[in-house]
């Protein structure tokens, strides 16, 4: 038996220009042979007709009212984001700061108070990155040895831990990939 | 520079977004009939429609560095021009005026008119008749078949960008489309046959 409801989805999509190519021979010969589809396609492009002919006409300035009403600020006046003005502050204050320091230092003298507090700053500041340091050993160690355990304790669990991850790798690699806009893609195709 | 026909949209906007301002005039030329007709369905009011049509256009404009390349620029404009007409239905509703073809205080309600070679007075008033009808089909439509058929026949999108913009399966918008015409061709039998 032929299953007109399908051939009716294809004339709409014919109608739509969106049929298939392959389609296309298997349609034109059952509507040559089908007074129903035939009806239907001859339907349906009326119905595509009436609604094309009743668009409304469009003002002719509309298009010059648009162009004059569009504002002149926005991203055109916004600098492109980049990482090239921050890197360079960095290095010009990081420069000061290495050449002021050094010259504090040559003026110090040994074992003043200067010289004392300047080495103090430093311990500290040895100690607390030993000490994050330490910590973030003992963090991974411990996610290392609950990982072990789970891997070890069956396959299932293995699998859940591959799982994991895969995520995690997802979620960075999506992070690092951020999102692409348009002004984005122009400044790669410029570069 | 390639004239402005050879040119896709998405690389129109990379032109403008390199400097080229003048390539927006293209971009608008491109979808003015398809946007403006699309916001007159949801609005049923011309004027309304061309004023609407210039805000999005101008919102899409200022908007344009962060539009995402990955989407088509079609499905972007019309996701635009549905929230602004859904804003503008709703702050219409809030101000408790109801939702007719009229065109504006003091105005004659204006019937929306289906082009036609024939001069005479009857045919004239047979496009009026035509047009008064086809606007009350598309609004008897329930509001996910209806907006398929506006998307479809007044924006001219294809299933892909209705499903993008939408959010909805290809089958679904298939399938809506097939059941929203059926009830068009219904509603309007009388026009339809020779």
């Amino acid at each position: 038996m032929i299953d007109h409801r399908e051939y009716e989805e294809w004339l709409q999509a014919e109608l739509d220009g969106e049929l298939r190519p392959e389609r296309r021979l298997a349609l034109d010969q059952h509507v040559a042979a089908c007074a129903r589809c035939a009806a239907e396609r001859a339907e349906l492009a009326r119905l595509a007709d009436l609604l094309t002919r009743s668009a409304a006409p469009v003002r002719p300035d509309f298009r010059s009212a648009v162009m004059s009403s569009l504002p002149a600020a926005g991203w055109e006046s916004r600098s492109p984001r980049t990482w090239a003005l921050p890197l360079a502050m960095l290095a010009v204050f990081g420069a000061a700061a290495a050449i002021l320091m050094g010259i504090s230092a040559a003026r110090l003298e040994p074992g003043g108070p200067f010289t004392s507090a300047l080495s103090a700053l430093g311990g500290l500041l040895g100690s607390s990155l030993l000490a994050g340091a330490g910590l973030v050993a003992a963090s991974w160690r411990g996610v290392g040895l609950a990982a072990s355990a789970l891997a070890s304790r069956s396959p299932l669990g293995l699998g859940v831990l591959g799982v994991g991850v895969l995520c995690l790798n997802l979620l960075v690699w999506r992070l690092l990939r951020g999102r692409r806009t348009a002004a984005g893609v122009v400044r790669r195709g410029r570069g | 520079m390639p004239q402005a026909d050879a040119l896709t949209d998405e690389q129109l906007v990379a032109a403008i977004l390199r400097g080229d301002r003048e390539r927006f005039g293209d971009l608008v030329g491109r979808y003015q009939n398809r946007l403006v007709n699309y916001l007159y369905r949801l609005l049923r009011n011309l004027d309304e429609a061309h004023d609407l049509a210039q805000e999005v256009f101008i919102k899409v404009y200022q908007a344009l560095d962060r539009f995402d390349p990955q989407y088509r620029f079609s499905t972007w404009l019309f996701r635009v021009a549905q929230n602004a007409a859904i804003d503008q239905i709703r702050r219409q509703r809030l101000k408790l005026v109801p939702m007719t073809r009229e065109g504006g205080e003091g105005e004659e309600p204006r019937e929306m008119e289906v082009a036609s070679g024939d001069p005479s007075p009857y045919g004239d008033l047979r496009n009026r008749e035509r047009g008064g009808a086809i606007q009350e089909a598309v609004d008897a439509l329930p509001w996910e078949y209806r907006e398929l058929i506006l998307l479809r026949h007044f924006s001219e999108l294809s299933y892909e960008e209705i499903a993008t913009l939408k959010k909805l399966p290809l089958g679904t918008v298939k399938n809506k489309l097939f059941r929203g015409r059926q009830m068009l061709k219904e509603k309007l039998a009388d026009f339809l046959t020779d």
